[in-house]
C-alpha cells in the first residue's frame, strides 16, 4: 500500500471522527463565527463611543450664569442634559467677575476615566470659548488677537478611517487569522493526548504502514479543521463588517470573493505550521485534560506576537511570524501594494519547521504507544 | 511458523526477558503462560515489532519483524490487552478502516467486514459507534480488528481479562473456528481454565524465561499434579528454587 493511499485511509477516518465529535465540531464552529462578530461587536461600540463623543450631554450647574458659554457649547455639539455623569458648575460670581476683567472659574466634575473623550472635548470647547473672549477683548483695546496666538495648527486628516479604525483594522486581520488555532484545539488535543489515553495509538501501529503516515494524517485532518474554521470566520466577519453601522467610518479593507481566497491562501501555511505546532506540544500529554493544559499554554505564542507586533519597530515586524503575515493579509485586504518574495521564504521556512515536526512525531509515537500499552 | 530464539530485554537494571524461546505452527493455539509481571507483554510487543530486543531473534514465516516490519505485520493481527477503540467509528467501519491498512478496496473489503461481522455475531450492531459499548462488545470487536485482513496468526495479549462467561465462551468459539481454519494462535493469560480448555500447547514463563513447553496434559503428568493450576505452580516453585540455588552457589 503506497504512502499516499495510507494517508488518506488515516484521514478520511480522522475526518469522520471530528465530525462526529458534537463537543469538537460545536467550539470549532462557534469559535469560528462569533470570533470575528465580536471582534467587531466591540469596534461598534466604540464608534458608538466615538460618535457620543460628537454630541455629547452634560450636566450644567448654574447655566443661568453664563448663557453666551451655555450656547457656545451647544454649537459644539456640547448639550444640557440631566442624565449625563459629568458635570460643568458654573459660580454665581462668574458673570461679574468675567465683567470686571478677572478670572472666573467653572469646574468640571465626574468620573474622567469612563467619560474622557466628552471631558477632552468639554474641556477644549471652554478654552477656544475663554481665547475668543480675550481676543475680543484685545480688539476693544486696540491689540490685534494675533499677539494671543501666533500660530494657527491648520489639522488635514487625509486617513480613510478613524482612529479606531486604524488600531483595530491590523487587529481584526490578525484575529481572523488566529481563529483556526482555537477552532482546531480540541480536535487536536483529542487526535493526540486523547487517542492516546485511549489506547488507539497501539492497534494503529500494529498495523503495516509506515508511521510517519499516522502524524501526517492527523496533521492533514487539523488543516481541514483549520481551513474550514477560517473559512467560516471569513464569511462571518465580512458579512457582519457589511452589516454593521460604523457612523460613517470604514475599517479601509475590501473585502471580497478574491481577497477572502487570497486570505486562505497566505493563512494557509500559517495553519500548517500551528497545526503542526500543536500537534508536537499536545504529543507530550499523557491525558486529553493534559494536553488541555499544554495546548491552552501554547496558545499564548500568539498573544505575544500580537504584544510583541503592536510595539516593534515596523523594519522588524517583518521577522515577525505570523504578524508579518497578519501585514501582508492586511495588505491584501487593503489593497494596497504586497510583497510575495519575503511570503515564499516563510513558506519554505515553515516547510522545513513542519517536516522536523512531523518526523519527530513519527519517532516518538511508536514509545508512546507502549507507553500507553503498559 | 512464528519462532522465536533467546530473547533478552532489559528496562534499566530490570531484566524483563532473560531467555525466550518458543514457536507457533499454524492451525494450533499456543498459550503463554504467566504471571504478573513474567515477561508476557514484552514478549509479544517484540514479536510485532514494537520493541527492539537486547539480544535473540524474531522469524515470522521467514520474515525478521525488525528488518521488514511492514511484511511481518501483514501476517499477524494483534489484539492488545486493552481494546483501544475509536469512539466515533462503528463497528463496520472499523473493520472498514483496519481493512484498508491492510491495503483492501472495493468488493474485497466489504467481503472482509461482512465475514468478520458474521464470524463476530456482531451484524445487528455493526452501524453502532464503539462509544458506550460493553467490555464484552469492545473486545469482540479489538479481536474483528485483528483478523479482519485473515492473518495468518494471532497474537492476543490476555483476550478473555474482564469478560463475563457469556462473553468467554463466545471468544472461545470463535479462536477454535480460527484455528480449524489454519490460524496460528499465540495468547498469554493467567487464567488456568482457559488455558487449558483452549490451547494445544503451553510455554510457562516466569522471571523473563520460558522453563517449559508441552501439551496441557503433559505438562499435569510431569508435574505430577491434578490441573494445570497446579502444574503451573509447580513449575514456577521449582524454576524460582533453581534461581535461588543458581545465585547461592
Amino acid at each position: 500500500m503506497t504512502l499516499i493511499k495510507t494517508i488518506k485511509v488515516i484521514l478520511f477516518k480522522e475526518l469522520l471522527e471530528v465530525v462526529r465529535d458534537r463537543r469538537s465540531l460545536t467550539s470549532a464552529i462557534l469559535l469560528s463565527v462569533l470570533m470575528p462578530v465580536f471582534m467587531l461587536a466591540g469596534y461598534y461600540f466604540a464608534a458608538q463611543e466615538e460618535k457620543k463623543a460628537q454630541t455629547a450631554e452634560i450636566r450644567i450647574s448654574g447655566a443661568q450664569n453664563a448663557p453666551s458659554l451655555i450656547s457656545f457649547l451647544a454649537s459644539k455639539g456640547l448639550t444640557q442634559g440631566d442624565e449625563s455623569e459629568l458635570e460643568l458648575i458654573i459660580p454665581e460670581d462668574y458673570r461679574n467677575k468675567l465683567s470686571s476683567g478677572y478670572r472666573a472659574t467653572v469646574t468640571i466634575r465626574g468620573d474622567m476615566s469612563s467619560n474622557n473623550t466628552v471631558t477632552a472635548r468639554l474641556f477644549g470647547n471652554i478654552q477656544l470659548f475663554a481665547s475668543q473672549i480675550a481676543g475680543s477683548r484685545l480688539v476693544a483695546r486696540g491689540v490685534s488677537p494675533v499677539v494671543m496666538n501666533p500660530i494657527n495648527v491648520n489639522k488635514q486628516d487625509t486617513g480613510e478611517a478613524s482612529s479606531i479604525a486604524r488600531f483595530v483594522a491590523p487587529l481584526f486581520v490578525f484575529m481572523l487569522l488566529m481563529t483556526p488555532i482555537y477552532s482546531v484545539m480540541p480536535a487536536c488535543i483529542d487526535c493526540t493526548a486523547g487517542e492516546r489515553e485511549r489506547h488507539g495509538l497501539y492497534p494503529l501501529l500494529l498495523q503495516p504502514i509506515a508511521p510517519i503516515s499516522i502524524p501526517i494524517g492527523k496533521w492533514l485532518m487539523l488543516i481541514t479543521v483549520g481551513m474550514s474554521g477560517l473559512l467560516l470566520a471569513i464569511c462571518s466577519g465580512f458579512v457582519a463588517y457589511d452589516n454593521i453601522e460604523f457612523n460613517g467610518m470604514t475599517l479601509g479593507l475590501n473585502l471580497t470573493v478574491v481577497s477572502a481566497a487570497l486570505f486562505l491562501l497566505v493563512a494557509l501555511p500559517t495553519i500548517a505550521l500551528l497545526s503542526a505546532m500543536m500537534m508536537g506540544v499536545a504529543t507530550f500529554a499523557k491525558t486529553f485534560k493534559e494536553g488541555q493544559t499544554y495546548v491552552g499554554l501554547a496558545t499564548i505564542f500568539p498573544v505575544f506576537i500580537a504584544g510583541v507586533g503592536s510595539i516593534a519597530d515596523d523594519k522588524y515586524q517583518a521577522f515577525l511570524p505570523l504578524w508579518a503575515e497578519a501585514t501582508l493579509l492586511g495588505n491584501v485586504l487593503s489593497g494596497t501594494e504586497t510583497h510575495w518574495l519575503p511570503w515564499l521564504f516563510t513558506v519554505f521556512c515553515y516547510g522545513l519547521l513542519i517536516s522536523a515536526f512531523l518526523f519527530w512525531m513519527s519517532r516518538s509515537i511508536q514509545r508512546q504507544a507502549l507507553e500507553s500499552s503498559n | 511458523m512464528i519462532r522465536v530464539r533467546g530473547l533478552q530485554k532489559s528496562f534499566g537494571d530490570v531484566q524483563a526477558l532473560k531467555n525466550v524461546e518458543f514457536h507457533v505452527n499454524r492451525g494450533e493455539i499456543v498459550a503463554l503462560l504467566g504471571g504478573n509481571g513474567s515477561g508476557k507483554s514484552t514478549s509479544i510487543n517484540i514479536l510485532t515489532g514494537l520493541l527492539k530486543p537486547d539480544e535473540g531473534s524474531v522469524d515470522i514465516q521467514g520474515i525478521n519483524p525488525f528488518n521488514d516490519p511492514i511484511e511481518a505485520r501483514k501476517k499477524i493481527g494483534v489484539f492488545p490487552d486493552k481494546p483501544g477503540l475509536f469512539n466515533y467509528l462503528t463497528v463496520k467501519e472499523h473493520l472498514a478502516f483496519f481493512a484498508a491498512l491492510h491495503g483492501m478496496e472495493g468488493k474485497k473489503k466489504r467481503e472482509a467486514v461482512d465475514r468478520t461481522l458474521s464470524m463476530l455475531g456482531m451484524e445487528d450492531i455493526a452501524n453502532r459507534i464503539s462509544k458506550g459499548f460493553s467490555h464484552g462488545q469492545s473486545v469482540k470487536l479489538a479481536l474483528g480488528r485483528a483478523m479482519v485482513h485473515s492473518p495468518d496468526y494471532l497474537i492476543m495479549d490476555e483476550p478473555t481479562r474482564g469478560l463475563d462467561v457469556f462473553a468467554v465462551r463466545n471468544v472461545r468459539e470463535i479462536l477454535l473456528r480460527l484455528r480449524d481454519s489454519g490460524t496460528g494462535i499465540l495468547f498469554s493469560s493467567h487464567v488456568m481454565q482457559e488455558v487449558e480448555l483452549l490451547a494445544n500447547r503451553v510455554a510457562v514463563i516466569a522471571d523473563g524465561e520460558v522453563h517449559t513447553e508441552g501439551p496441557p496434559l503433559s505438562l499435569i503428568e510431569e508435574t505430577r499434579t491434578s490441573n494445570l493450576e497446579d502444574a503451573f505452580i509447580a513449575i514456577v516453585r521449582k524454576s524460582s528454587a533453581a534461581i535461588t540455588d543458581g545465585r547461592q552457589e
